[in-house]
């Protein structure tokens, strides 16, 4: 799974709902959440997570806040109010896509 | 263990070094790079900090920071049109409407004349003349800009860049239109002037109300932009 790159798609969905069940998290700290999530089966490469973070943020659904951490700068992302109204949506989707695909996947043959 | 200020600056140089100019986006890779360094060292206490970058910097992928960068521009870019579009949607609002008309039917006038053709030709030298004139002092202001404070943040560069390239874009099409001097007739000088008062509008954004309200806008957008 780590490895099929099959998340992509779902990525943004991924990092909203994150977002949503904490106040801010910051970029490394995101890759390292899913990671302990999926016990190490799904791990976000650093190449798709900032592209997706930049873009959420350009989209309005994430804003950003910056704090000094440890002799260096710390940018941490949260939910805005849009980005709250479409995390429901992109989950609710997904759902709908997990429930397609299993019908495909383990199609009910009926006689 | 946390890295040091000269790990960070280490690390700060390392980005430039890799093809990452601007500022707020090496601070984002810097802090990455950091945690995961961190993490490195604290599982091998015998790696060197340059050997635990250079592993974490391999995670990105063969093209290195390059799609982050890539993605960053296209992110910005979106920031900087919702910027000019907020500004351009202004002219078209009481009470400004008022002076976009005036520009408009103004220039109709102008371009209705006899001498409508050469009219237009001139008014469009004189747009080109002032923005060469506006892109040199943006360029001499971005220079001592880069001087002081060593920064360059990505949304300024597309604001300067986007306010020095409309000359870019505008002089090569002067000559073209030295030929139509003669067939200004019909609907033409109506359609001229239309474009001609977005050309002023979008003109004036981009060369001069943006550059001016750069800093305002980087404040807003970059909370590390005063830190």
């Amino acid at each position: 799974m780590a490895k099929s790159n099959l998340y992509k798609g779902s990525l943004t969905t991924i990092i909203l709902k994150l977002l949503s069940e904490h106040d801010k998290m910051y970029g490394y700290e995101i890759t390292q959440k899913v990671k302990a999530l999926t016990k190490g089966e799904l791990q976000i490469t650093e190449g798709a997570l900032y592209p997706s973070l930049h873009k959420l943020e350009a989209e309005g659904l994430l804003e950003v806040d910056v704090a000094k951490v440890d002799n260096r700068l710390r940018k941490y992302y949260k939910l805005t109010e849009k980005g709250t109204t479409e995390t429901v949506n992109k989950l609710d989707e997904l759902e709908r896509y997990i429930a397609t695909l299993q019908t495909l996947i383990n199609p009910k043959l009926s006689y | 263990m946390a890295l040091t200020k000269e790990h960070i600056d280490n690390l700060y140089a390392f980005t430039k070094k890799h093809f990452v100019e601007y500022y707020d986006l090496q601070t984002e890779l810097v802090d990455h790079l950091a945690n995961d360094i961190e993490v490195i060292m604290a599982e091998n206490s015998k790696i060197t900090f340059e050997e635990a970058r250079d592993t974490s910097f391999k995670k990105f992928g063969v093209f290195g920071f390059m799609d982050v960068v890539e993605q960053r521009q296209k992110a910005m870019s979106k920031t900087y049109m919702k910027l000019l579009w907020n500004y351009a949607k202004d002219w078209f609002r009481l009470p400004q409407i008022i002076g976009t008309l005036a520009i408009f039917f103004l220039l109709y006038a102008i371009f209705s004349l006899q001498i409508g053709g050469y009219m237009f030709v001139g008014c469009y030298f004189v747009v080109c003349i002032l923005l060469l004139v506006r892109t040199i002092s943006l360029r001499k202001e971005i220079k001592s800009k880069l001087k002081k404070s060593e920064k360059l943040w990505f949304l300024e560069d597309i604001i300067f860049k986007n306010a020095m390239f409309i000359i870019v874009l505008m002089g090569p099409q002067a000559g073209q239109f030295i030929n139509l001097v003669d067939k200004f007739d019909g609907y033409i000088p109506l359609i001229s002037a239309f474009i001609f008062t977005l050309l002023i509008i979008y003109t004036y954004i981009t060369a001069i109300i943006l550059p001016k309200n750069a800093t305002f806008h980087l404040q807003e957008i970059y909370p590390e932009y005063n830190m």
